[in-house]
């Protein structure tokens, strides 16, 4: 049987905020297969963040907890991992990405070092092995000039420079799973595009498994194999990239793509609207978390949540779905 | 394409140039480094229209919007609002001026007074341009909330009581009260998600069909430029390299790097997938700009005159300017996929 390298099951996270437990990831299930990219996209406070966290298990524990299911990767579950195991994992078979690399790399060292510290710290080789093997990342992850650079520090490097070395550091073992929580936010769109691509290619090189975490569906577009969309902790609607651009289902769905297609289709029509705002994760009752921005919200919606159902491949959380399938029969 | 329309100016910028100067080394012991942050830039804003300054990180937009509400001054060159010189005036007539640009930012938050509610911030510009009595104030505030779709219950409510697009609402609103004839807006939109930037879009646009307001519309985004303006300016480097009216500037982009920005816009189709980067190498630091043509180090297009000589702006067709030696020889845009890729396809 062919396992996928990375299974989600039934994933929730609350938030312990003193007596009261807030879910802010509600039953997400998804599974990544080797080589695959999967976005999860969705916009601030949806959850796609602190999924990425509970897999790489970096939930501050202190007041977030996994409160159910289960994270397979390589048949094992993450979740029941000690801290140990898991910072063993981490860095050798998944690594992350973040979006601000400034946040994540010592501003006193100097990059060749911080990436050979990976390498020595999980492989136990000496560090002028490792050095050897930094110069190769950096070229790899095409930083020109890779000897003089490996001797400057973060500051002295651009912000696209600085996200290609944390992708050189999350490579360093080549994970069989790389996490990029938005990763190329915070570049200018020709730099985003130079990391898209490199990230791209890099999967296809060493058949990584990409789990690209973005607000943009643009991103979405150029990279995923498959996605999920994430509204206020569940998910919306998950299929393959083609069929949810091509039929998507879910009216918060079908709003975000129209926002992106009005966008850039030229018309200077007044853009649709998606009314309204997320609402917050303490005042989820037990209806559908969308029907107060929902157009086509019906009376079933303020009562049951609606369940994730179709297809095996194309699901959505939606109760028009299921008045499309009952009047389709 | 664009009807003849009369020419009303509401800002006109002429050569406008900002030099940063730093020290070099303790105390300025190995002379000063200087940074050319804007290079005589020129361009003007007509009365009801957008014109939009797009570009990356870097380029000078920033500080353009700056000197144009005068939180800067220019090291050379004019900022002119409704045909007076704005930084040659002092005292009352400066006041009166202030009050006919007005300011929206990024993030609405950090520009916010925390200590003050919503009703109390939209009037502080009526109260500083001393403008209606108590009650005429009051009404004005009520009649702005309703303007920027904010529920008037709001109006006690204080800056971290609101969501994100609540609070850039809230922003337009204090912009909007003194009645200003510009409003410079850096980047208004970039912070805010999708399902909102839609609405403060629609919102910016309906304030614009009902007071006529003109708009200096910063941006990175040219999804949402290409949305918004009427005209554009793509500025590199501290220099405008192509400006023209919207249409014209994706229907037909003049200039290498006008191309590549379009390009590097993200799909909104899986089909449409781009599969290598347009554009390679990064922007040259302003403190050491390039000879000759600025964008020519990562132009795939440079030749030796583009070392040499710095491009003159040619007019590639009426209102559409380029700053580049080979707009005349590049080679036609293919229907290459592409963010864009039907409005370049038809180009």
């Amino acid at each position: 049987m062919n396992l996928p390298l990375l299974s989600v099951e039934n994933l929730s996270v609350s938030l312990d905020a003193g007596a009261a437990s807030v879910p802010l990831v509600r039953n997400v299930s998804f599974s990544i297969d080797r080589g695959e990219t999967l976005c999860l996209v969705g916009e601030s406070g949806c959850g796609k963040s602190l999924t990425a966290l509970a897999i790489i298990g970096l939930l501050n524990r202190e007041v977030m907890q996994v409160s159910s299911g289960r994270i397979l990767f390589e048949g094992r579950d993450l979740i029941s991992l000690g801290a140990g195991e898991m910072r063993r994992l981490r860095g050798d078979r998944i690594a992350i990405v973040f979006q601000e690399p400034m946040t994540s790399l010592n501003p006193v060292q100097r990059i060749g070092r911080q990436i050979a510290e990976v390498i020595v710290e999980h492989r136990g080789v000496s560090e002028a092995d490792a050095l050897k093997q930094v110069l190769r990342l950096l070229d790899l992850v095409r930083i020109p000039d890779a000897a003089r650079r490996a001797q400057e520090f973060p500051h002295q490097l651009s912000g696209g420079m600085r996200q290609r070395v944390m992708i050189a550091m999350a490579l360093a073992l080549q994970p069989a799973l790389l996490i990029a929580d938005e990763p190329t936010t915070a570049l200018d769109v020709t730099i985003q595009a130079q990391v898209l691509t490199l990230i791209d290619d890099l999967r296809r090189e060493f058949d990584t498994s990409v789990l690209l975490i973005t607000h943009d569906l643009g991103v979405v577009a150029e990279m995923a194999d498959r996605v999920v969309v994430l509204y206020a902790g569940s998910v919306a609607e998950q299929a393959d990239v083609d069929d949810l651009f091509d039929r998507p289902v879910h009216p918060y769905t079908r709003g975000l793509l129209g926002a992106i297609r009005q966008l850039n289709s030229g018309s200077r029509d007044r853009l649709a609207e998606i009314p309204g705002n997320v609402p917050n994760p303490v005042s989820l009752d037990a209806g559908c978390a969308f029907r107060k921005r929902c157009a086509s919200a019906m009376p079933i919606c303020h009562s049951e949540r609606p369940p994730l159902q179709g297809d095996g491949l194309h699901r959505s959380a939606c109760w028009l779905a299921k008045v499309g399938e009952e009047v389709m029969a | 394409m664009s009807a003849v329309h009369e020419v009303d100016p509401v800002l006109e910028v002429s050569g406008l140039t900002r030099i940063f100067t730093s020290q070099k080394g303790p105390f300025g012991l190995f002379g000063r480094r200087e940074l050319r942050a804007v290079d005589d830039v020129s361009f003007s804003v007509e009365r009801g229209r957008t014109f939009c300054l797009v570009g990356e990180s870097g380029c000078g937009k920033t500080t353009i919007g700056r000197m144009v509400v005068r939180l800067l001054k220019p090291t050379a060159g004019a900022v002119r609002i409704n045909g007076e010189n704005f930084g040659a005036l002092s005292g009352e007539r400066l006041r009166r001026k202030r009050q006919q640009v007005q300011m929206v930012f990024q993030d609405p938050f950090a520009c916010l007074n925390s200590r003050m509610t919503a009703a109390e911030i939209v009037e502080e510009p009526l109260l500083n341009f001393a403008i209606g009595d108590t009650e005429t104030r009051r009404r004005r505030v009520l009649r702005l909330f309703d303007q920027v779709g904010l529920p008037q219950h709001f109006h006690s409510r204080l800056p971290h009581h609101l969501s994100g697009g609540q609070r850039q609402r809230l922003g337009i609103a204090r912009a909007l009260a003194a009645e200003p004839s510009l409003i410079v807006a850096d980047e208004a939109v970039a912070a805010l998600d999708v399902s909102i930037r839609s609405q403060i879009l629609n919102l910016l646009k309906d304030v614009q069909k009902e007071t006529g307001i003109s708009y200096l519309f910063i941006s990175h985004d040219l999804s949402v430029v290409r949305y918004l303006a009427d005209d554009i300016a793509v500025m590199y480097l501290g220099a405008i390299v192509e400006r023209a009216p919207a249409e014209a500037l994706f229907n037909a982009p003049a200039h290498p790097y006008t191309r590549a920005l379009i390009d590097s816009v993200p799909a909104t189709h899986p089909r449409n997938r781009r599969r290598r980067s347009p554009l390679e190498g990064e922007v040259p630091s302003a403190a050491a700009l390039p000879s000759g043509c600025r964008f020519r180090t990562r132009c795939p297009f440079a030749t030796d005159i583009c070392v040499r000589q710095v491009p003159p702006m040619s007019e590639v067709a009426a209102g559409h300017f380029v700053a580049c030696h080979h707009w005349q020889v590049l080679p036609r845009l293919d229907a290459g996929p592409s963010g864009t890729g039907d409005s370049i396809a038809a180009a």
